[in-house]
């Protein structure tokens, strides 16, 4: 009796667990290089009251046995690395990676943390940082000088500079990959670290061993599927409701066994 | 005092056990490649618990003489007999990643956890930081003939047949494995299934699973099926509680009306 309830409250918690996961994937629709999260689930352990194969008369085994499940838990949180739609913007700093990658960015406590967010802008010394300040690694510098800076799809850096006809090279911008990019740990401000689960970081050159090439001018969007969160919403707050029913019912008889005296 | 009220008590307790299943159906009704579970009752005669000698269960038509000779074995309990999953097809919900596989028609995957070989259909596998192919708690998944897959980062593609290709390379085929009589099946938690030790049963390979990839098979539990039972199974319990205060009632009538008419 008691077990029901408890069952229902791990029902409705996975449930809360699913929605807030469902929020803060819809929170971040529109933000650039957003990846959406899923929540998966699990049944929990299963309380045995009969083993199967017990004897359960005289000349009779039980040939099933009785189990009763204890509910559900969140397995994981996973993360989708579905690439998101591109979106022009014709600033000439905003990078998209077109396929599997991250950008290295050097963080303020000296780490290296990875993000697929490429609205790149420039800080007073003309270092080319996101916008948290954190410096592209490795760092590139933008002359001062400098009129346009290009970027091409195998991630060379070039400007031109007035009175010069060809564009100069100034750096070439890497990408790194992971083994298992949904084991990466989300930090916040579109920041990933690497965790046990995602492998080491590959470096890598654009358009070469599977990453993808480099996009000017234009970001990648969030991959947040409205629809798919929408329905996703619904069934999580109908599976909480339907939970919250079986603590009613639950109630109910208890309550009926309290009237027995 | 009357037994009876212990035939009642056991209902209640059955009514219980039934609700404590549905509220794991419910509470799983959004675990991928979850099975219900049901449970299912019997009868249960105390005469069964006695020595063939002791008692005689009446194979004549009963009559008051063949009701002394039973001692006590005349009482009639309901005792939960099994619980048993139903391994209907889930529904398929589409979710676009690539290592989201969901199986149509019999067949489980097979993934190698530190107990031995274990059986699941959630198909929401991952890479792990080694390349493996694993499920969310990090067993690998099982190739035909044994190992597991090792994938280099590029792109995977899992063919209907469980053939899965990386870059265009055949890995090998995922192991799809059935077991004849389903009641061999022990659920263990966590998605994973066991074969249960006495029943001697085999996995053989499932000929006719197909793969689906980029989904993932919901879980089997119908709502409005659970809801109805929930409905029934409180409903019932509230009625094993009336005949349990029907016989307190039998009883309070014997401890205090019956010494009254013996005065009058």
């Amino acid at each position: 009796m008691i077990k029901s309830l408890t069952t229902a409250a791990t029902g409705m918690q996975a449930q809360q667990t699913n929605m807030d996961v469902i929020a803060n994937n819809l929170a971040n629709v529109s933000t650039t290089g957003f990846k959406k999260s899923r929540a998966e689930f699990e049944d929990l352990m299963y309380q045995t009251q009969k083993e199967p194969g017990a004897v359960s008369g005289l000349n009779s085994i039980s040939p099933t046995g009785v189990q009763t499940g204890l509910g559900v838990r969140t397995a994981s949180i996973q993360k989708d690395f579905e690439i998101g739609a591109g979106k022009i913007t014709k600033n000439a700093l905003d990078v998209q990676i077109e396929g599997p990658g991250f950008f290295a960015v050097q963080l303020a406590d000296g780490q290296v943390g990875y993000t697929r967010d490429g609205q790149f802008k420039k800080d007073p010394a003309g270092r080319i940082v996101d916008k948290n300040g954190n410096a592209l690694q490795p760092e590139i510098v933008i002359p001062q000088n400098a009129q346009g800076v290009d970027i091409a799809p195998n991630g060379q850096v070039s400007v031109t500079v007035a009175g010069s006809m060809l564009p100069q090279p100034i750096g070439q911008i890497q990408v790194v990959n992971f083994v298992n990019p949904a084991g990466l740990r989300a930090m916040g401000k579109n920041i990933f670290m690497p965790s046990g689960a995602s492998g080491l970081p590959a470096q890598g050159l654009p358009g070469q061993n599977g990453i993808g090439e480099l996009a000017q001018g234009q970001v990648e969007a969030s991959n947040v599927n409205i629809v798919d969160e929408m329905v996703n919403m619904i069934t999580a707050q109908r599976a909480y409701e339907t939970n919250s029913k079986v603590i009613q019912a639950s109630d109910q008889m208890l309550q009926s066994v309290n009237q027995l005296r | 005092m009357s037994k009876g009220i212990f035939t009642a008590v056991s209902g209640a307790m059955a009514q219980s056990a039934r609700l404590d299943t549905v509220a794991n159906n419910l509470a799983n009704v959004n675990t991928p490649g979850f099975k219900r579970d049901s449970q299912v009752f019997r009868e249960y005669l105390t005469s069964y618990n006695k020595e063939p000698g002791t008692i005689e269960v009446p194979r004549v038509p009963a009559s008051i003489e063949s009701f002394y000779a039973m001692n006590g074995g005349d009482k009639s309990y309901v005792d939960i007999d099994g619980t048993s999953s139903d391994f209907s097809q889930g529904t398929l919900k589409t979710t676009g990643n690539t290592l989201d596989l969901a199986i149509e028609g019999e067949g489980f995957f097979e993934v190698a956890t530190p107990e031995g070989l274990r059986f699941t259909r959630s198909g929401n596998f991952s890479v792990d930081g080694e390349g493996r192919l694993v499920t969310k708690q990090g067993f690998p998944v099982q190739r035909q003939g044994g190992g597991e897959f090792q994938f280099a980062g590029a792109d995977v593609n899992i063919s209907a047949n469980g053939e899965v290709f990386e870059a265009g390379q055949s890995l090998g085929f995922l192991s799809l494995v059935t077991v004849e009589n389903k009641d061999a099946l022990l659920k263990q938690g966590a998605n994973l299934f066991a074969l249960k030790e006495n029943y001697g049963a085999q996995s053989e390979p499932a000929a006719s699973a197909k793969i689906h990839q980029g989904f993932l098979e919901g879980s089997n539990v119908n709502i409005i099926r659970e809801m109805t039972d929930m409905i029934a199974a409180t409903r019932t319990f509230e009625s094993t509680q009336k005949a349990i205060q029907a016989y307190d009632q039998m009883n309070g009538k014997v401890v205090n009306e019956v010494p009254k008419l013996n005065q009058g």
